[in-house]
């Protein structure tokens, strides 16, 4: 709900622990980074493109080649320290926070081809529908809005045999419902996205998902485990400990066979 | 529990309702089968293939198209009147129950180029291992295994405060429970292909899976409407009705969005 007083609850702030968030975002970067890529690939040279939630900055490159010299690449992150080593030809990082900061230092309403962000909408629970109301103001009529988000509700063991799946899915099962309790993190941010986008007043509304199933050990795996450390101490004093060290120990089992996350994106157009 | 494979149930037996049984087949050649042709691309010119559960002939017929006059076709189902109207040039269907009828008449061992199943293992609860031996036991060395499964467990609601997301989603965990308790259907049997594809020897193992989101009345509701309500003569336990008329409602509604059931594919190739 949009009333809701607007509050940062990043649980993976980097601060304090500056060298893992930075491994983590990188291997975030080798396992998302090619999906996002063909999703984004319709972008046009000379286009003026936002990406909201630079991370690393990997993507804003990649806008950044496809746009071309006479196009413009502006990305905005709540924290730049990430992005630091990265330089954009034909834009510019700009430290901004999409739900409370105003408009004007990205260019201000109407000016974007392409609005783009990733994994950014779960980490702004209740206020989702405000943040793609902005996203949809700064767009020029005709542009594109492309969102996508990762949920952790379709997390799951893929073997029934396996002595730790059980538990496994008693621990996410468990995880959602205090995701939904305490409201940091909206366990499924992916599949709201399409009728967001319809409300929103978008049109040629297109969504896709894809489930991974994989082992223990793998990227993916490593990564769940390195997002999960990262936000441990959000949930370590809420008597999770022993949950996060089975779903650690799982994930770092090369027999356990488990189906990941949700990674859905969904494209919208601004009325012309 | 182990069932005795003679004593399976197909919920969807198309038997004194073979119009509406068609229809739905169908119904789900439109949905399905550009997928499925994508994933089945690796077919070439003068393969022998098995399509196993053939329903209305559309992917038979695709691959009797793909291996061309010097290939062969064979497909089996365990009803052969949905695709009567169907002849192919350079294969059969044959009358078959692929758990328990003698493989010889469709080749034997080491026969098969590519074995190909769609929505066939979800049908057979405590004996999918068993399946998946006897395809590999039908390929050649080299030779490729593709099954698709869905699976009713990503079902759910997207909006929690439409009117009827409670209703939908407490009609389906009435339809699971059911499910589970009958040993009728197994509600996720895509996540654990690529497992039951190691553990069978296969190499060269890949997997995807889609995640649909779509509103009541689109194909995709349709199609959900007709198959809960195919397979209704299949349970006589009133939840399972009660189950179906709570996902008709929603599923019927334009306003209601919904996840599907996830649609799971896993390739894997026989040591050669």
């Amino acid at each position: 709900m949009d009333d809701q007083p607007i509050e940062s609850k990043y649980v993976l702030a980097a601060e304090g622990r500056e060298t893992q968030e930075n491994a983590r975002l990188d291997l975030l970067q080798q396992i998302f980074d090619p999906t996002t890529k063909k999703r984004l690939d319709f972008v046009q040279p000379g286009w003026r493109c936002l990406e909201a939630g630079a991370g690393r900055g990997s993507i804003a490159r990649f806008l950044s080649e496809k746009a071309g010299p006479s196009g413009e690449v502006i990305a905005a992150d709540i924290d730049l320290n990430p992005s630091a080593g990265v330089t954009l030809s034909n834009g510019k990082f700009i430290k901004h926070n999409i739900l409370v900061d105003s408009l004007a230092p990205l260019g201000g309403a109407g000016s974007f081809d392409l609005v783009h962000a990733r994994f950014l909408l779960q980490h702004i629970y209740d206020h989702e529908d405000l943040a793609i109301q902005r996203m949809v103001e700064l767009l020029k009529p005709g542009g594109w809005l492309v969102i996508e988000d990762l949920e952790a509700a379709t997390m799951g063991s893929a073997d029934p045999h396996h002595p730790l799946s059980d538990g496994y899915d008693r621990v996410i099962a468990g995880s959602v419902a205090a995701m939904r309790a305490n409201r940091a993190v909206d366990p499924m941010p992916g599949r709201a996205l399409p009728p967001r986008f319809h409300h929103a007043g978008l049109t040629e509304l297109r969504h896709e998902a894809f489930l991974y199933v994989d082992r223990g050990g793998s990227p993916l795996a490593r990564w769940y485990v390195q997002s999960t450390e990262g936000s441990r101490r959000g949930y370590d004093n809420e008597g999770h400990a022993k949950a996060i060290d089975l779903t650690l120990r799982a994930l770092k089992d090369p027999d356990f066979w488990f189906q990941s996350g949700a990674f859905h994106c969904a494209w919208g157009r601004k009325p012309a | 529990m182990r069932h005795k494979p003679g004593k399976l149930k197909y919920v969807l037996a198309a038997h004194g309702r073979e119009h509406h049984e068609h229809a739905r087949l169908d119904l789900l050649q439109q949905i399905f089968d550009p997928i499925s042709r994508k994933r089945l691309d690796i077919v070439r010119p003068g393969w022998r293939c098995l399509e196993i559960g053939v329903g209305r002939g559309s992917i038979a017929e695709f691959l009797s198209e793909r291996v061309g006059p010097a290939g062969e076709v064979v497909g089996t189902d365990i009803n052969l009147g949905p695709s009567s109207d169907i002849t192919l040039q350079n294969g059969r269907f044959v009358l078959h129950d692929f758990l328990v009828d003698p493989l010889e008449p469709l080749g034997g061992p080491g026969s098969f180029d590519l074995i190909h199943t769609r929505f066939l293992l979800l049908h057979m609860v405590g004996h999918q291992d068993e399946a998946i031996r006897r395809m590999v036991d039908l390929l050649k060395p080299g030779g490729w295994l593709v099954i698709e499964e869905i699976e009713t467990l990503t079902s759910c609601a997207v909006d929690p405060m439409h009117p009827l997301s409670e209703a939908f989603e407490q009609g389906l965990a009435h339809m699971v429970d059911i499910m589970l308790a009958s040993g009728t259907v197994d509600p996720k049997p895509g996540r654990t292909l690529p497992l039951r594809f190691a553990d069978a020897g296969l190499s060269h193992i890949r997997h995807e899976a889609l995640l649909p989101v779509e509103r009541g009345g689109s194909k995709l509701a349709r199609w959900y409407m007709e198959s809960v309500d195919g397979a209704r003569g299949g349970y006589e336990d009133d939840l399972y009705h009660h189950g179906g008329d709570l996902t008709q409602k929603a599923l019927s509604e334009p306003d209601f969005w919904f996840q599907g059931c996830a649609e799971h594919c896993a390739w894997g190739r026989k040591p050669g």
